[in-house]
């Protein structure tokens, strides 16, 4: 964990165009376990999810000026790691899984103030498959071809089950 | 920020014991917070060996060197890797593309000549073209690949081969079109068989004499033929040049391409006796 080194994000990421490698030490131990986790909620294919990471790092070592310096860089990085395990996806196709955590125990549901809205309760009364896609395309930012990408299922089937799930989910609210 | 996940949010988001609308809200707080980054790196207890082994994956690939365009290019039209890099790691291949070029536009204008007088002096100068940048494409010994290639693998004539067969591409590709449009004749095309049997030659005498001395004698040759096959009383147009020059007509056209066979049936025999030489 890079806790040796005191520079912010930004400032590391600024530090690799100069080609310091140590930037990319530092950046890459404090970002890799959470979005090697995040990846693997998406993705239970290990090799995939390592060559995700791995590719998200060879990036932003490559162009770390793509970085427009505004939101979080962790936000940025994610946006990256979640395209390059959709490209992983794409050259093995055959790897499509998401992991549906249907079965939520009751002291899991305590732990947010998020399951306590309206909002909570109109996700969790989401049939699974209508969920992920709302994940993918809500939560993660992915647009529709991608989350069909990522989910396994054609582009047209994101866009009605999309549709549907904001239906289900206005009514639920109203 | 003021509010965190919480150490037990983390742990059970790390075991994968957090529902999905949970996950969701700790991966988007995740996203933006260094501080519950930190706390669930340590509840998270990832394999440090696997963490490591994705480094190394990727310092790999970070340490090697970047492909240009030119290598990119030369790829993306099939060439191998190693031969793509090699061409784009000679300077003196860009030299005689540059030299190309330029002599491309050169003799469009003497083709055309001053005052719309044709020239088919260019004609006579095209062959040379290719034999020029072989020889200039060995020429550089002080350039990086060259100490590459002292110690690496690759045949002597196989290096030699590469670097003609890329000359005269090189040459081939820019003259041929601008021989036709400027003379307005697609028989001005015929240089391109003479000047491939000048190369593959080279080839040929590659195996006892350096590059750079063969084609100094081997253009020096077709100069002579050349002279003396013009007759000074005619106006040197295109089709004087081509109907005076044997090298351009049928025969002489067909005469180029079995002789281009046969010197490189020698190179490619001589290269086989060096090659087990070398080995013996």
């Amino acid at each position: 964990m890079g806790r040796a080194d005191d520079r912010g994000d930004a400032a590391l990421l600024a530090a690799l165009s100069t080609g310091d490698r140590a930037a990319l030490r530092v950046l890459y131990d404090r970002h890799a376990t959470w979005l090697t986790l995040r990846l693997t909620r998406r993705c239970s294919d290990r090799d995939a999810v390592d060559q995700a990471l791995q590719d998200t790092f060879v990036a932003v070592w490559r162009k770390p000026g793509a970085y427009n310096g505004s939101g979080d860089v962790g936000a940025w990085l994610w946006g990256i790691a979640i395209r390059r395990l959709i490209d992983q996806l794409r050259h093995r196709p055959s790897l499509t899984a998401w992991r549906d955590d249907a079965a939520v125990s009751a002291e899991d549901l305590v732990l947010l103030g998020v399951e306590h809205g309206p909002l909570a309760g109109a996700l969790h009364a989401l049939s699974p498959e209508l969920r992920a896609v709302v994940q993918a395309t809500v939560l993660d930012g992915l647009t529709t071809r991608e989350a069909a990408r990522l989910l396994g299922i054609p582009a047209g089937t994101v866009k009605t089950r999309m549709a549907r799930a904001r239906l289900q989910m206005r009514e639920a609210l109203a | 920020m003021t509010w965190h996940a919480g150490t037990e949010t983390l742990t059970a988001y790390a075991a994968n014991r957090l529902g999905t609308v949970a996950s969701a809200s700790v991966e988007a707080h995740v996203a933006a917070c260094a501080e519950c980054r930190m706390v669930l790196h340590d509840v998270a207890a990832a394999d440090p060996l696997r963490h490591e082994a994705v480094w190394d994956a990727l310092v790999d690939i970070v340490d090697q060197p970047r492909r240009g365009l030119v290598e990119r290019l030369l790829g993306r039209v099939g060439v191998a890797p190693s031969v793509a890099r090699l061409l784009a790691g000679t300077r003196s291949l860009r030299l005689a593309w540059l030299v190309a070029s330029a002599a491309a536009v050169l003799f469009a204008v003497i083709a055309n000549g001053g005052g719309g007088r044709q020239s088919g002096v260019f004609l006579f100068l095209s062959p040379l073209l290719p034999l020029a940048a072989v020889a200039a494409s060995h020429a550089a010994a002080d350039e990086p690949v060259s100490e590459l290639l002292a110690a690496s693998p690759l045949g002597r004539f196989r290096l030699l081969l590469i670097r003609t067969v890329a000359a005269v591409a090189a040459s081939a590709v820019l003259l041929t079109p601008t021989a036709v449009l400027a003379s307005g004749d697609i028989a001005a095309a015929a240089w391109l068989l003479p000047a491939l049997l000048l190369a593959s030659t080279t080839l040929a005498l590659g195996a006892w004499h350096p590059p750079g001395r063969a084609t100094a004698v081997l253009g020096a040759l077709w100069v002579g033929a050349a002279v003396a096959a013009t007759r000074p009383t005619r106006p040197g147009s295109v089709s004087a040049a081509l109907a005076d020059f044997a090298a351009f007509q049928p025969a002489g056209q067909f005469a180029c391409a079995v002789l281009t066979v046969a010197a490189l049936a020698v190179a490619v025999d001589r290269s086989r006796v060096a090659d087990l030489r070398s080995t013996l």
